[in-house]
């Protein structure tokens, strides 16, 4: 099966865990549902898009900033500029009872590299690589203002390990948690996928992984590009 | 070429192997049917590891390392990375040959991977660069040498799997584990030392006690058929002092492997003897800190003795609960000592005596044995409720597998009390008076206190004979003093003796009277144990006089609440005779946890439970096992004096070679030093000895004792050495 590999780097990046509202933590990886979020921006989507992703990646360093967040007491309101800086002369307030803030400290990672792949339908896989070649803003991942760099995207090949290879995981990757054996060192990790709305609030549809990091032997029954890649199809 | 795996002897790796499985098929032959968790494919999961565990001593800097050593020319090698070769012979193993299971892959590579337990965990690269570099161009010539075949093609995933190391999370799986990987270490180190792993399969002590019992004429009492009878059943038994629990315990055992413990080192050497010689039973063997000094003493072949006891080969093993019951603790290379148990029977006397920090590590060293198959009897005086209680909640003790019995004689009255709310110091003449005919024995709570009694004593004129006994003697005048005090009471001689609670269960002497400071209830029923032992109260007055105030020792060594609890119950037999029933029902009393509710005896048994119930394995080594136990109990001190006296001793065994010659300098050391407890050494001590005598301290403390005469007052902790010069 075809399969369009994506390397992308961020200077920071935060794929922060929902409900984590005392303290902005990250996961280590973004979660499918991020980079299918990103995706479905790229191919400017406004449905559900049948895809299935591997992610991977390594950090160099994890940070802590302090930051001021911004919470919204209602669900609708008046528009105001999320961003201040740089506008200038612009007064700006906002009425208490609609918005309130709080510093909060916001985990980042810092120097990420991230291989991921994307298997669909053919000519969705072309669809992105038009939109990466043509597209007229950055792209981001996780949050807006932690650009991405697109290395490199690459139509390859994929197919399943051989049952007697063994191979060494190169990154840290999220392994859906029925390919990994029960001794494999790894964290669990219950990571969203996509959602349907119920009652008005998202539903999420969960994916169970393992987090296991580089230097481990990759478990039976995962897939391997063209070029020697491990991939780590969540579905 | 030849693999070696020892520089001794020059042995092979296939040698060495041999003689494992040599140790197997006796183990296997022996006790077989004894292992509940030992089926034909773990048998045979244990060959494999057997077969394979040294292979990876194949590496070339491991070779070298014994061709230096037996001068053998070197092997040229590129490679330089040293690894832990029980790493290396898990990578080895041909997984893809063996058609195993998953759970028997991680089983056989757990328990190849860490026979050796090291601090340097398996690292990949490392394995990777010694397997691919070097051990892949021997594999041909090590498959011929070993007679096996080897892995085709490394793969990596063993050493991800060894990161995940069992934990009691893994259910059966872990103990499986234990089984497997213990038994191999018991292969591994007998053959080491040369010797079987398993010794006298076929001596039972059945037939031993069974004749002595018949030859001294005892018919068998209650106890003893009752414990005769549920020789196949885990057994509590309650029963007094004195109805034959060493008889009674025998027979339970019967023909199976056994391990005796009891908490005194000095009542084991006693047991020890009465089994070896008295009965004549020579497949008993003794282990304890101690135990090489005292068979050093009595037996030829000590040495042997010492090994096959270390090793758990004799039929029938005495010793301490801080030898073979410590696995609680998951230190590395627990899995030995649990497994070891897996075949046996396991004997708990006098569990009464242990704290309850101790108490709860042995309920969950039960529970741990009964999950291995291991059978158990606990014989005790007087049983805390609360033990009894937790063994039923933790379903170590079902109704079908267990049974208990008390075994109480209420035919012959031996003690009347007197309760005296009075100092212990404030008798001294009427003590006196009693001593110029008959033998008095003074119990106290703290060596402090018997000092101090002493000293008022030997203030008085009098002719008595006063001894003291405690435990702040070097060990070579203690043992002086508990000889002198056995003749003494055997041979009838009229006096005084002052002691601490060091009597209480160690030293088998019969008194005629005792005054006692008052302590806990069991402790303190023991210590009844001393005064008619063996006699019926043959006059009207009392024997035993107790004293309640101005106790000593409160609340460092008895718990204030328990004490207090304990007088309250006692009150009601003031001046009257106090029989076993009534003892066993104010034991009871005492310890029921509704009682016991808010008191610290409780908190640390229940904190010490939490412990072990949710203890990170593999945390510890053996050693800081061993430490945290006796931790809590003394450390060794010399005198300044005693140091410089002997320190030629120290620099003897500096340069000494020989081992033999270096256990005995030691010995001879150990044998100046004094056991105390911490907390009242500390103030005392100046400089520990320098390795391998680190657990020795010096004190600036003076030294009193008189050998000729026996007399003295042991360390004197408030004393400072420098007076003297």
């Amino acid at each position: 099966m075809k399969a369009l590999r994506l390397k992308l780097f961020q200077e920071t990046a935060c794929y922060k865990k929902p409900f984590a509202s005392k303290v902005a933590e990250t996961y280590p990886l973004p979660p499918y549902s991020t980079v299918k979020g990103m995706i479905h921006a790229l191919l400017d989507a406004n449905q559900f898009i049948p895809m299935r992703l591997s992610v991977q990646g390594t950090y160099e360093a994890k940070l802590l900033d302090y930051q001021r967040y911004y919470f919204f007491k209602r669900r609708e309101l008046s528009s105001f500029p999320l961003v201040l800086d740089g506008l200038a002369r612009m007064e700006f307030s906002y009425d208490k009872n609609e918005i309130t803030t709080m510093p909060m400290y916001t985990h980042l990672l810092h120097n990420v590299h991230l291989l991921i792949h994307v298997e669909a339908e053919e000519h969705i896989l072309t669809q992105i690589i038009h939109a990466i070649e043509h597209s007229t803003t950055h792209y981001s991942l996780g949050r807006w203002e932690d650009l991405v760099r697109i290395d490199e995207y690459k139509l390859v090949e994929v197919r399943e390990l051989e049952e007697d290879e063994t191979l060494t995981l190169q990154r840290d990757a999220y392994i859906p948690r029925h390919l990994l054996d029960r001794e494999t060192k790894s964290i669990p990790y219950q990571l969203n996928w996509k959602y349907e709305i119920v009652n008005g609030i998202r539903q999420w549809e969960k994916i169970h992984v393992g987090y296991v990091q580089k230097g481990v032997e990759a478990p039976e029954g995962v897939w391997i590009d063209e070029d020697g890649e491990l991939v780590f199809y969540h579905l | 070429m030849a693999f070696y795996a020892k520089s001794e002897g020059k042995e092979t790796i296939r040698e060495h192997t041999d003689r494992l499985l040599h140790n197997l098929n006796l183990l296997k032959d022996a006790y077989g049917h004894k292992f509940m968790l030992m089926d034909e494919q773990m048998w045979k999961l244990l060959e494999i590891a057997v077969q394979y565990h040294d292979v990876g001593k194949a590496n070339t800097v491991f070779q070298n390392k014994i061709r230096q050593a037996i001068h053998e020319s070197m092997l040229e090698t590129d490679v330089e990375t040293n690894v832990p070769h029980n790493y290396l012979s898990a990578g080895c193993i041909p997984l893809k040959q063996l058609d195993l299971t998953k759970e028997e892959e991680r089983l056989l590579i757990h328990a190849v991977g860490y026979h050796h337990e090291r601090d340097q965990l398996p690292e990949k690269e490392m394995i990777r660069h010694v397997l691919e570099n070097d051990i892949k161009q021997q594999l041909p010539q090590l498959s011929e040498h070993m007679g096996l075949q080897m892995t085709e093609k490394f793969s990596y995933r063993f050493v991800d799997r060894l990161l995940k190391r069992y934990t009691y999370h893994d259910g059966e799986e872990f103990w499986k584990y234990v089984m497997i990987k213990g038994l191999l270490h018991r292969l591994d180190h007998a053959a080491s030392a040369h010797m079987d792993v398993e010794r006298d399969v076929e001596k039972s002590v059945y037939i031993n006690v069974n004749e002595y019992m018949q030859k001294q004429g005892f018919h068998k009492n209650d106890l003893q058929q009752f414990t005769e009878q549920h020789h196949d059943k885990n057994v509590i038994a309650i029963a007094q002092t004195g109805m034959g629990k060493t008889e009674a315990a025998l027979l339970w055992i019967r023909e199976d492997k056994a391990f005796f413990t009891l908490p005194l080192r000095v009542s084991i050497n006693a047991i020890y003897d009465r089994i070896k010689e008295k009965m004549g039973y020579d497949a008993v063997g003794l282990l304890h800190s101690t135990s090489v000094h005292y068979l050093v003493d009595k037996e030829e072949n000590w040495e042997e003795l010492k090994q096959q006891s270390e090793h758990y080969a004799k039929k029938l093993l005495l010793t301490t609960i801080d030898q073979i019951l410590k696995f609680p603790f998951y230190y590395k290379g627990f899995e030995k000592e649990l497994a070891a148990m897996a075949n046996a029977k396991i004997v708990i006397d006098e569990i009464q005596a242990y704290e309850p920090r101790i108490a709860a590590m042995l309920i969950k060293a039960l529970e741990m044995i009964h999950h291995v198959g291991g059978k158990f009897m606990i014989m005790t005086a007087t049983l805390p409720t609360l033990y009894l209680e937790e063994l039923k909640q933790r379903n170590v003790i079902h109704d079908d597998e267990f049974v208990t019995g008390e075994f109480i004689d209420t035919d012959v009255h031996r003690h009347r009390i007197c309760l005296r709310s009075e100092c212990i110091e404030e008798t001294i003449g009427e003590m006196l008076e009693l001593g110029e005919t008959s033998q008095v024995l003074v119990i106290v709570n703290t060596v402090r206190k018997a000092m101090r009694l002493y000293d008022k004593f030997l203030d008085c004129d009098t002719q008595v004979p006063i001894y003291l006994l405690h435990s702040q003697f070097t060990q070579e005048d203690r043992q002086l003093l508990e000889k002198r005090i056995k003749q003494f009471n055997e041979k009838n001689e009229r006096g005084i003796w002052i002691t601490t609670q060091l009597v209480e269960a160690s030293i088998d002497i019969d008194f005629d009277y005792l005054f006692t400071e008052m302590s806990t209830l069991d402790s303190l029923f023991q210590r009844f144990g001393r005064c008619y032992r063996k006699r019926a109260l043959d006059h009207d007055h009392c024997n035993i006089h107790i004293f309640t105030e101005n106790i000593s020792g409160i609340p460092r060594v008895y718990n204030e609440h328990l004490v207090n609890e304990s007088i309250r119950l006692l009150e009601q037999y003031d001046y009257q005779i106090v029989d076993e029933r009534a003892k066993v029902e104010m034991v009871k009393q005492l310890y029921d946890r509704k009682q016991l509710k808010g008191t610290s005896f409780l908190k640390e048994f229940e904190d010490a439970l939490y412990m072990f119930d949710n203890l990170d394995p593999y945390g510890m080594d053996k050693r800081e096992a061993q430490q945290k136990l006796r931790d809590i109990q003394n450390i060794q001190i010399i005198t300044r004096q005693m140091y410089d006296q002997i320190e030629h001793l120290f620099e003897q065994y500096k340069k000494e070679k020989e081992w033999k010659e270096r256990l005995k300098l030691r010995m001879e050391i150990e044998k100046k030093t004094v056991s105390v407890q911490r907390y009242v050494a500390e103030k005392y001590v100046s400089e520990r000895l320098p390795k391998p005598f680190d657990h020795i301290y010096i004190a600036d403390v003076q030294y009193d004792f008189n050998r000729e005469q026996l007399k003295g007052k042991g360390i004197l902790l408030d004393k400072p050495s420098s007076n003297q010069y």
